[in-house]
């Protein structure tokens, strides 16, 4: 049973990881492309 | 002089126990056999054709190292004590290889370099939650083996190592089985290795099992916008702070995370020479150096013992369920995309760069020749390569806690 709960937590942990970075590529992308539409405006 | 003196490598055979003889003769034969299979593309050559013939040689080249001792002048990968090492480096001609860059996973980075260099990671920007969502669905397999490794028996570290078999990464298992299983590390690797060329015979009938012909036909209708276009900019900065972030997340792992993002920021910084000696120089020379090693650790000794026969089995497991993960994964996106995916994408999140995009590209135009998923199936493929390091970093942060 506790080898089942902590497969089962590292799991959960690299699903939150995972989220994280996938949200991270997103924010990056929209922040780089924010500068870069401001830096063409100015 | 006698014949037994005169050609030790067979006079050997004699004077060994019957059963290290005999796997010794199995072993030459299995190496000869990898040989074939590689130069067929049966299995990859890259890997199998150095790795046979260091099977070969050293299941051959057998002598007698004293009146007592018996052995080879390849490499000893037990020796821990300084002195012995020293002495053992000036006559084991491939033990500065082991012990500089085999044995601290020097060359499971270098390999990972390469990978960077290869790596587009464009896709992966393209469809970030796409591509992580399908990948830790394709991390089923090195997470259900874990308990069902220790359950036969396996130490934590040993399941932690043989269950990131289903990551279908061979630097990635080289890493965490040095790491958490240090006297399981050559059969482990040996078995990860074997078993990737089977990700490209075994996953398309996995595929046609569990997908029906219509589904496997899906064109993915995508809207055409110019904000769909990743620059290189884009991509150096997803880069730099993915690396950052997983470093600091999961130190133990840094090395590999470095190696992979460094690899892909000098592919996308345009610098032809470097990216040009991490493919052709870096990349191919571990490779070889990798296949040449684990055939040379392949020893009669190894195949004997008795943890070989579960671990095949365990290998096999984690590889299938991961398989299957992966489609359950395709499915998923399937149905939060009103049917507008095609699963076979999911086959693509075992991590198995290119091979497992290229097998789910090559099914659905089995099916249909006007479904193009290479794009999803390599951000899926990339994310997969990004999640077996975070599964490898958690599991040698924490198991040693256990």
């Amino acid at each position: 049973m506790k080898d089942i709960s902590f497969a089962f937590s590292v799991y959960l942990l690299g699903f939150a990881v995972s989220a994280v970075i996938a949200a991270l590529i997103k924010l990056i992308l929209l922040m780089i492309r924010k500068f870069s539409r401001k830096e063409v405006n100015s | 002089m006698n014949f037994i003196n005169l050609f030790q490598g067979v006079g050997t055979l004699f004077v060994q126990e019957p059963n290290i003889a005999f796997a010794r003769i199995v072993l030459i034969l299995l190496g000869i056999l990898l040989v074939y299979l590689g130069k067929k593309e049966i299995l990859e050559p890259l890997i199998m054709i150095p790795m046979g013939f260091g099977m070969v040689a050293v299941n051959s080249g057998v002598l007698f190292l004293s009146a007592s001792q018996i052995g080879t002048i390849f490499m000893d990968p037990m020796v821990t004590n300084t002195d012995e090492l020293m002495n053992i480096l000036q006559i084991d001609w491939l033990q500065p290889i082991y012990t500089f860059m085999f044995s601290n996973g020097l060359i499971a980075c270098l390999v990972f370099m390469g990978i960077g260099v290869i790596s587009d990671v464009g896709s992966v920007l393209k469809y970030p939650f796409t591509g992580m969502l399908i990948a830790m669905f394709a991390e089923l397999g090195t997470i259900v083996t874990f308990p069902i490794a220790h359950a036969v028996g396996f130490t934590y570290g040993e399941a932690a190592a043989i269950s990131l078999i289903g990551g279908a990464d061979g630097p990635m298992v080289l890493f965490a089985s040095l790491a958490l299983a240090k006297d399981l590390f050559v059969p482990i690797t040996i078995v990860a290795y074997l078993y990737l060329s089977l990700t490209y015979g075994g996953y398309p009938f996995l595929i046609r099992l569990l997908i029906p012909k219509d589904i496997r036909g899906i064109v993915i209708k995508t809207a055409k916008t110019k904000r769909n276009n990743i620059t290189s900019n884009e991509k150096l900065a997803f880069d730099i702070i993915a690396c950052m972030v997983l470093c600091l997340l999961f130190p133990s792992a840094s090395p590999l995370f470095l190696s992979f993002f460094l690899g892909n920021a000098i592919r996308e910084s345009g610098i032809t020479r470097y990216a040009k000696l991490l493919e052709d120089v870096f990349l191919y020379s571990a490779t070889f150096l990798l296949g040449l090693t684990l055939g040379v650790l392949c020893e009669a000794s190894t195949i004997l013992n008795p943890k070989i026969l579960p671990l095949l089995i365990l290998g096999i497991v984690a590889l299938l369920l991961s398989g299957i993960g992966g489609i359950i994964g395709g499915y998923v996106v399937y149905l939060m995309n009103g049917r507008n995916f095609n699963p076979v994408v999911g086959i693509a999140g075992v991590s198995c760069v290119p091979t497992t995009a290229k097998v789910a590209q090559k099914e659905v135009n089995r099916v249909t020749k006007f479904s193009f998923i290479l794009e999803y199936a390599m951000s899926a493929n990339i994310c997969g390569v990004i999640t077996t390091a975070i599964i490898t970093g958690i599991y040698v942060t924490l198991v040693p806690l256990l």
